[in-house]
């Protein structure tokens, strides 16, 4: 079993000018490694995140997005991997972390431990899909999954984390939509 | 007939799908977000779903198209989430989070479902329209009835100014706008029903005698095409 930071670690290694969105757990872990303007965090509800991703990567085809969308906020937009699947974005790449919690909320379990998010992609008609829970099979394939025609989908199957500090203020202050837009608008 | 096309009973007032269409266009709306909803089905969606000028997304749920409009909004492409107001009910989280407190120009048009269009929305019969102004009121988001054809100048200049201000917006449609003739068949991929051209296409479609009526298939499934 995987360690979430030590996954995005190894996809950061891989990540240049791509449109990271990600929220609570992920967002913590993801910030963690380094601030960057292109960094997406203000989803405003739970399990938007995928679908934020999609209107990214429908904006500009040309600019690769990645979501980091935790299991639980999967679990409340499971419609979007129809959505997704339909619209058929070729730059989306849609990371599912499954610890099997709702680790900013108290890390109580959720409806089912199991569920197969890999299986539901397939089904929903992804491009791409892939599963990882050795660490060492992740960093070798990372690039390879960013660099494929989307949408693409990825389960990461990672241990719940030590409790973290979620500094909201921080993640959803309006100066990082602001600089974002800006960046997205003249990306010179 | 379908239920969609059928015009609403003693209904002498007339809403034109293609003026709000028109509109739209006049927005500079590229892409239409939508679960279909029976007030707007005939005279909106089923012709949009055929324009080449707009880009439809449908989604499974309304709150999708919360976070795909925020997403679209950051590359200044123009969304419309064409949804019923049992939709936005659903949805009003998204809105309160996206559109309200990140300020994001969510711009939403609000099928009133089996609202009378001869009331005012606060005074309809149904519960579930009454509280829709209501609502809006207290989250702050503007909004405009669309009701008649006079309300259709509304349309781009509320949009225009929900993009300046980047805050959402919510048009609400009181009565079944018309379909024009030509626009009855179904666009979905997942679908195939018999088109027929017409002559006339500012007309409006009465009752199931309409030739329109005749000569459709039924609906058939195809698989989505992966790209």
């Amino acid at each position: 079993m995987m360690q979430r930071d030590q996954c995005f670690r190894a996809l950061a290694r891989h990540v240049s000018d791509e449109v990271v969105v990600a929220t609570y757990s992920s967002a913590v872990d993801w910030l963690a490694l380094g601030e960057r303007v292109l960094n997406y965090f203000s989803v405003g509800a739970m399990g938007l995140d995928s679908s934020h991703a999609l209107g990214l990567a429908l904006g500009e085809p040309q600019r690769r997005v990645i979501c980091l969308q935790g299991d639980g906020s999967l679990l409340m937009n499971l419609g979007s991997l129809v959505t997704i699947a339909a619209a058929a974005p070729k730059n989306l790449v849609h990371f599912v972390v499954q610890n099997g919690t709702y680790e900013a909320n108290g890390s109580h379990p959720i409806p089912n431990t199991n569920v197969d998010f890999s299986a539901m992609a397939r089904a929903a008609g992804y491009a791409h899909v892939h599963e990882f829970s050795e660490l060492a099979n992740f960093e070798q394939q990372a690039g390879h999954v960013l660099k494929q025609a989307g949408p693409v989908f990825a389960t990461l199957h990672v241990e719940r984390a030590k409790p973290l500090t979620y500094d909201y203020a921080n993640l959803y202050d309006p100066a990082r939509r602001v600089a974002l837009k800006a960046a997205l608008r003249d990306p010179a | 007939m379908d239920a969609d096309l059928l015009a609403q009973d003693e209904d002498r007032i007339e809403l034109k799908g293609s003026s709000i269409i028109a509109a739209l266009k006049a927005s500079a709306v590229e892409f239409i977000l939508s679960v279909p909803d029976i007030v707007t089905s005939g005279g909106l969606l089923r012709p949009i779903a055929r324009d080449p000028s707009f880009k439809l997304i449908r989604v499974c749920k309304e709150d999708e198209c919360i976070g795909i409009a925020s997403g679209l909004a950051y590359y200044d492409k123009r969304a419309l989430a064409l949804i019923q107001h049992t939709g936005f009910l659903d949805s009003i989280n998204a809105i309160r989070g996206v559109g309200v407190e990140f300020r994001q120009p969510i711009c939403m048009m609000i099928g009133l479902l089996q609202h009378d269009p001869a009331t005012t929305p606060r005074n309809s019969p149904r519960y579930g329209v009454r509280i829709i102004e209501p609502i809006l009121d207290a989250m702050g988001i503007p909004h405009h009835l669309i009701n008649e054809e006079a309300d259709v100048a509304k349309i781009a200049p509320a949009i225009e100014d929900a993009y300046a201000g980047s805050h959402p917006l919510a048009l609400l449609i009181g009565r079944r706008p018309s379909a024009a003739l030509g626009s009855v068949e179904l666009d979905s991929p997942a679908t195939s029903v018999h088109s027929r051209a017409s002559g006339n296409p500012g007309a409006t479609l009465r009752g199931s005698g309409s030739p329109l009526a005749r000569g459709r298939t039924d609906n058939k499934r195809t698989e989505n095409k992966m790209s």
